[in-house]
């Protein structure tokens, strides 16, 4: 209990209860499973229905009280009524008019009063519907449809249902002709019985017709500060839906009333949902009817050097910006031209077009684990092992059995001890000479498994069933299964060793040598991967819980000169402390007495043995003796590391392979060798991934049980973050080798035709996610002094797959490696100078067609790395087109923007607007593109000469004094 | 407002856990107990101190332990128009000789710190109150020195103090502050409350506090930035149909989400509490609550009280300040401003008025001004210096704040007070 209340907060094991809770959590399905999902859309469509039911139920019952008195059971506060009959009005000039509608307003004229009879009638009525009501507003309430009123309590929606027809009839969401469309509005501006805004918008927009919905919101909105809120509130939201049902004269009248509306100031502590709906009606008709931009334009044009225009610009620009992001892409043309008429400066048009930047990032496709859970995958592990060992028993066993039950006459000849020792003699002959032939082509972890089929494994096992047989004595029992079942066995291993030897034959090819050996060595794979997920999992929760240790310190090297004692590994492999042993340690008298620990060494990273794993940190007055060292290694838990070295060295024998035959000139066989050792980690890191993943759903857990305090919700978030899977974690042994010879392959010199960077690295990266570490370690990988010059283009392609990587997932800090590493290349100066410049710009556009902000921040590399080539000018004026036009294409128009302000302050605008129109250089750029991602999209010239078409735009608002240089210091 | 130096190297923000704020709740209730005078003398006028506790989520320095809070009872002085400098209407704070047991004088204590740390924090605290008590009480000719006087006596008084508490321990320290406030007549009537502001004080505070917002750039600068931070970093990522996306964020840029995220995220920092209702309709009702009109009534839900008449909103985003230990409510991070502000309209006013005087006034008069300008300059430099060192991390974040981080007309926040001053009972 002492140890339990002195430990830091952070390494505290959980209370019986929190422990239980933690345990009900994990069991807890996640939120948005496919199966949970399932159930409550099951859920919610069986309380729909019954609803349904009772509404009908309800509808006949009120529809035969209306007909039985006393009539006023229906509460008069209802804006309908439902009629059984039309009812038939001669007006002045003698024209019979006959009103259909099944619902009508409710009548002006005031509702008669009820007897005192009537009154105490209604009253028993309404005490006996109450729990009607009450369940059947519950049963709509948990259905979740989107047209059932907000704020309403469940007996309220029940009786409003049951007693309203036109009620129902919206929330039925059903569509009737004969209903009055002002009765329906008039709903959504009753705010005494719920919301019925969102409702009521839903089924105008459902069942109107588009005519009526056009005439309506002409009619209505063009005095739309004269609605009622909830009423206008509707109207605007199916204006919004109406927009390409307008004629143009009505869709301009309204997109001027809109403005009107949308020009007002929100004001944060007050209702402004009108202004926020009209300016989403003014988003909505840009977007629609792009031939309304001129009238829009004009208003921006009046309002330029206006000082009430606010500092950001007109709200129009604005709501321009937000259009042209849904609209079919126009390059720019909108931006542009709006930019230019409103008089604004780059950098206002700069934050206009970052809204107007039309990709949105995408969740990067990751390949996760399909495969059997852990219990299951252990025992399929065991029983693929074990199951060539038995089934030839099994076989001789059911044969021999079947023999003395169908009691076959016919006697075999007998099977002596000679014949079954030959047989045995014979498979481990042809088994070592396998062994021998194989390892001088394959390497030797190959080699073993590619020696070691199934169906030599049954072999053995015939061949030694058979002489157990023989060598047995004879019994008087079973006599005829005696006598068979080693001519069965026997036989059982004639078979399967010509199965070996066909195998043997077949494995001569390295290629399927090596799928071979992979398939041996998934399962275990697999499982070296998931457990070192889990570790790297509880690693990363012990750093954070360590991070608010005070007694724990942790530094990337030994603090010279500081009074400690070191710590060092007893063992190679994984340092794994369990929370459980440095709570034990961190509680101890020395650590409460002012002694601290320091750690060099990273958690769940492996170690060598004699490793400097940390120090004991002593108070001025401390001593550390003997027991305390002892107990602090033994509590720096270190766990073997076989399993995932062994997947290491695996995959080393397999890219060493490949290598060997692409060397050799057997690209074919190299490719397919590759292949083979991409599956392998591809494999082992997924499992690793899913394990982690797992961990840290664990620790969420965790942290969710123990929460107290204050601010106990900080931990749980942090907790959550690590879901995303993005911090790094120590790298996978196997990936990390393949990653190194995969880079040390691809700068060296060609491997006759074999793409090192296709079949080995990009595979690998596609696999990958941010969190394993492989964007940080490969650019890195070989350092860039021991790459020739001669090989920059190589050095340069393998950063640009990283950085291509590194933009799909979303990662900042090893895209800004990878453009640092481009700036070291390019100081080179000369060919590498030329590469890189070409190498960033093409990345740079093919950023811009993901994320922008990526892509702006590329952009000072360009102009940097242009300065080291021969002729500067040209290369930063090519670099920026490249961008600028890959930008516009993929209408990232901030990009876009950036790039132009880059082009004017290096005086390229002119030159760049030439090389727009030259053919010879357009195609160039083109061809380029189209070999380097095809960044430019399918109208690779139309883009570069729309750039030029750009910047002509463009040139007014570039003219204008810049207030900063595009160009960060 | 005590910045110590942290007293363990490499001491991290440790989080407030449940045992760590039992155990500096007991710590400080037995100091309050220990260093209050039982029987105060009659005719002496204690002073009444409150301890209390809060977490402000390490946007202060982490070397902040511990922070003055002067009471507020709503009281407003009117603009005066006459003389060479027009003074608007300013809330008056009591003075800590002016409290009263109802209003004490608080002391605010980081939660987060080691409970040894808290203790001589507390123990500190309380000794430079006194001695600055003892300071006013003796009186002083040279007005121009007073900054340096003052500076003296808490160091003076933080070293006695230590020496004592080195030597003896707190309880020690106790005794003898206990001893020392009998002796200087302001004998020492010390509580401890697990709540800084009740509901009606947070209400009472929040046009102060929007006013050090206003007035003092480096705590605008500080929340400026960890609001953008909070808003305009959501991004959405595409699942799904494009058509979805396109949706989501047309529904986060026109509808301005991330606008009143950072409306919220500056209520919470600066007036403690943020509240944010999103209606019925999301896209249509979200907007901002008043936090001094705003009274939580269940999880996600609250009441508005306007004009007399109670509105219910659901559901609600209720985003706290900094922490206390007791209570729903959070108060602000930018309470140790609220002298910074004051002292700096202060001595901007002495300034200005030196400016007048010397443009236009007799030797006489620029004689009599003396030397008051070279203390406001001194005085306005080192609170400067005090204002960039009480934030913590926030003052290095890298983030441009965006010119539409705000709504249009609500970069300055309203409704605030003019200006804030100091109250001194007569003969303190």
């Amino acid at each position: 209990m002492r140890r339990r209340r002195d430990a830091p907060p952070a390494l505290a094991p959980l209370t019986a209860l929190a422990w239980l809770r933690y345990r009900a959590r994990l069991l807890r399905r996640p939120r948005f499973d496919d199966a949970t999902l399932r159930v409550a859309r099951i859920g919610r469509s069986a309380a729909w229905w019954c609803a349904v039911a009772l509404m009908t139920l309800t509808g006949w019952a009120v529809r035969w009280t209306q007909k039985t008195p006393p009539t006023a059971l229906a509460e008069r506060e209802s804006p309908g009524e439902l009629v059984a009959e039309p009812a038939t009005t001669l007006t002045p000039s003698g024209i019979r008019v006959r009103d259909k509608r099944k619902v009508r307003p409710a009548s002006a004229s005031p509702p008669e009063v009820a007897s005192p009879q009537d009154a105490t009638v209604v009253r028993a009525m309404h005490a006996v519907l109450r729990p009607w009501w009450a369940v059947l507003g519950r049963l709509l309430l948990l259905s979740e449809r989107r047209s059932l009123p907000s704020h309403v309590a469940a007996g309220s929606l029940g009786r409003q249902v049951g007693t309203d027809a036109l009620r129902r009839l919206v929330v039925r969401d059903r569509r009737s002709d004969a209903i009055d469309v002002e009765a329906v509005l008039a709903l959504a501006a009753d705010d005494q019985h719920g919301d019925w805004r969102l409702p009521v918008a839903f089924w105008m927009r459902s069942h109107l017709p588009a005519a009526a919905r056009a005439t309506l919101v002409t009619r209505d909105l063009a005095a739309a500060t004269a609605q009622q809120r909830g009423r206008l509130s509707v109207l605007l939201r199916i204006a919004a839906a109406t927009t390409d049902a307008l004629p143009d004269a009505d869709a301009r009248a309204l997109l001027g009333t809109a403005l009107a509306l949308a020009r007002r100031d929100i004001d944060p502590y007050t209702y402004s949902g009108d202004v926020v709906l009209a300016r989403a009606l003014v988003v909505r008709l840009l977007v629609e009817r792009p031939e309304l931009d001129d009238q829009l334009l004009a208003t921006i044009a009046l309002q330029s050097g206006l000082e009430s225009t606010p500092a950001a610009g007109p709200i129009e620009l604005r709501l321009l910006a937000l259009a042209v992001r849904e609209r079919a892409p126009d390059a720019g043309a909108a931006l542009a031209t709006a930019g230019a008429a409103a008089q604004i400066t780059p950098e206002q048009l700069e934050a206009h077009a970052k809204r107007a930047d039309r990709p949105l990032r995408r969740p990067p496709t990751v390949r996760r684990l399909k495969r059997p859970r852990a219990p299951f995958a252990r025992i399929w592990r065991i029983a693929a092992f074990v199951a060539p060992w038995l089934w030839p028993l099994a076989v001789t066993a059911g044969v021999a059995a079947a023999s003395d039950r169908l009691g076959w006459t016919i006697r075999p000849r007998d099977v002596g001890i000679e014949e079954t020792v030959a047989a045995l003699a014979l498979v481990a002959t042809v088994n070592v000479f396998t062994v021998q032939l194989s390892a001088q082509r394959l390497p030797g972890v190959v080699a073993r498994y590619a020696a070691q089929p199934a169906s030599l494994h049954a072999s053995y096992s015939a061949a030694l069933v058979a002489l157990a047989l023989a060598v047995a004595p004879p019994t008087r029992t079973f006599a005829t299964a005696r006598t068979w079942a080693p001519v069965v066995a026997l036989g059982v291993f004639v078979v399967t060793f010509l199965f070996a030897l066909l195998r043997f034959q077949q494995q001569s090819d390295a290629a399927r040598a090596a799928a071979a050996h992979v398939r041996a060595v998934l399962p275990r794979a697999r499982a070296a991967g998931r457990r070192f997920g889990r570790l790297q999992a509880r690693a990363a929760g012990m750093k954070d819980a360590l991070d608010g240790v005070a007694s724990v310190i942790t530094s990337v090297d030994e603090v010279h000169g500081e009074w400690t004692t070191p710590l060092l590994a007893h063992r190679r492999g994984l340092l794994a402390p369990r929370r459980r042993d440095l709570r034990t340690l961190l509680t101890s008298a020395p650590f409460s007495h002012g002694m601290r620990l320091r750690l060099f060494v990273g958690l769940g990273v492996v170690v060598r043995d004699g490793a400097h794993l940390g120090a004991l940190v002593p108070a001025v007055k401390q001593a550390v003796d003997r027991r305390t060292i002892h107990r602090a290694h033994r509590r720096l838990r270190i766990v073997s590391a076989d399993d995932v070295e062994e997947v290491q060295r695996a995959t080393i024998a397999l890219i060493e392979l490949a290598l060997r035959l692409a060397g050799e000139g057997d690209v074919g066989t190299a490719e397919r060798v590759c292949r083979s050792a991409v599956r392998l980690v591809d494999e082992h890191i997924a499992a690793v991934r899913a394990a982690r993943r797992g961990g840290h759903r664990r620790e969420l857990a965790r942290a969710g049980v123990s929460a107290a305090g204050l601010r106990s919700e900080a931990p749980v978030a942090q907790a959550a973050r690590r879901l995303d899977d993005d911090q790094l974690a120590p790298v996978v042994p196997a990936l990390r080798s393949a990653l190194l010879f995969g880079a040390r392959a691809q700068l060296q010199p060609e491997q006759h035709g074999f793409e090192v960077g296709a079949n080995l690295l990009g595979p690998l990266l596609d696999a990958t996610v941010e969190g394993d570490g492989a964007l940080a370690y490969l650019p890195f990988a070989v350092p860039q002094s021991q790459v020739s010059d001669a090989r920059g283009f190589e050095l340069a392609e393998l950063l640009r797959a990283v950085g291509v990587r590194s933009v799909e997932l979303g990662a900042a800090m090893p895209y800004a490696r990878v453009l640092d590493e481009l700036d070291r290349l390019a100081a080179r100066g000369g060919n590498c100078a030329a590469v890189a410049v070409r190498t960033t710009s093409a990345l740079a556009a093919t950023t811009a067609r993901i994320d922008a902000q990526l892509a702006s921040s590329a952009l000072p590399h360009v102009v940097r790395q242009a300065a080291h080539t021969s002729k500067p000018d040209v290369a930063r004026r090519r670099g920026l087109w490249r961008v600028g036009a890959a930008a516009l294409a993929a209408g990232t128009l901030s990009v876009a923007v950036r790039v132009a302000r880059l082009a004017q302050e290096h005086g390229d605008t002119t030159a760049l607007r030439e090389d727009a129109y030259e053919r010879e250089v357009v195609t160039e750029e083109a061809f380029r593109a189209s070999l380097t991602g095809g960044y430019l999209g399918d109208r690779d010239r139309d883009a570069l000469a729309n750039y030029g078409r750009f910047l002509e735009t463009l040139a007014p608002v570039l003219a204008a004094t810049t207030a900063q240089p595009a160009t960060p210091p | 407002m005590r910045l110590l130096s942290a007293p363990v190297d490499g001491m991290p923000y440790l989080p407030a856990t449940p045992q760590q704020v039992a155990a500096s709740v007991g710590a400080l209730r037995a100091l309050a107990a220990r260093v209050t005078v039982a029987s105060p003398t009659p005719g002496t006028r204690p002073l009444y101190v409150r301890l209390a506790h809060f977490d402000h989520g390490a946007f202060l320095s982490i070397e902040l332990h511990g922070m003055n809070a002067l009471p507020y009872t709503g009281q407003i002085r009117a603009a005066e128009e006459g003389g060479p400098l027009r003074s608007p209407a300013v809330a008056v704070l009591c003075d800590p000789s002016s409290a009263t047991a109802d209003e004490p004088f608080t002391y605010v204590l980081t939660v987060n710190d080691p409970v040894a740390v808290q203790v001589v924090a507390a123990l500190g605290g309380l000794g430079t109150l006194l001695a600055r008590q003892e300071l006013v009480h003796r009186g002083h000719d040279d007005i121009a020195s007073i900054d340096a006087e003052a500076t003296l006596a808490d160091a003076r008084a933080e070293r006695d103090l230590h020496d004592v508490i080195r030597a003896r321990g707190w309880s020690e320290g106790a005794d003898t502050l206990r001893e020392r406030s009998v002796a200087a007549g302001r004998p020492l009537l010390v509580a401890y409350a697990t709540t800084i502001f009740d509901e009606e004080q947070l209400r009472r505070r929040a046009p102060i506090l929007r006013h050090v917002y206003n007035v003092v750039p480096e705590a605008r600068a500080a929340v400026d930035r960890t609001a953008a931070v909070l808003s305009q970093t959501m991004e959405s990522v595409g699942g799904g149909t494009q058509e979805i996306g396109a949706y989501v964020r047309q529904l986060l840029d026109v509808g301005a989400s991330r606008t009143y995220l950072a409306h919220v995220a500056r209520d919470a920092f600066v007036c403690g509490n943020g509240y944010l209702s999103f209606g019925s309709a999301p896209d249509e009702d979200l907007r901002l609550l008043l936090p001094e009109r705003t009274r939580m009534i269940a999880p996600e839900r609250a009441v508005v009280v306007k004009n007399g008449k109670e509105v219910v909103h659901e559901p609600v985003m209720h985003l706290r300040g900094a922490q206390q230990v007791d209570g729903r409510y959070g108060v602000s991070v930018l309470e140790p401003f609220v002298m910074v502000a004051m002292r700096r309209r202060l001595f901007e006013q002495t300034l200005a008025l030196e400016a007048a005087v010397k443009q236009a006034g007799s030797a006489e008069e620029v004689a009599r001004m003396g030397p008051t300008g070279d203390l406001a300059r001194r005085v306005l430099t080192e609170d400067a210096n005090t204002a960039s060192r009480l934030l913590g991390g926030v003052s290095a974040l890298s983030v441009e704040i965006p010119s539409d981080l705000y709504f249009p007309g609500h970069a300055v926040m309203q409704p605030a007070v003019d200006g804030i001053a100091l109250s001194i009972v007569d003969g303190a």
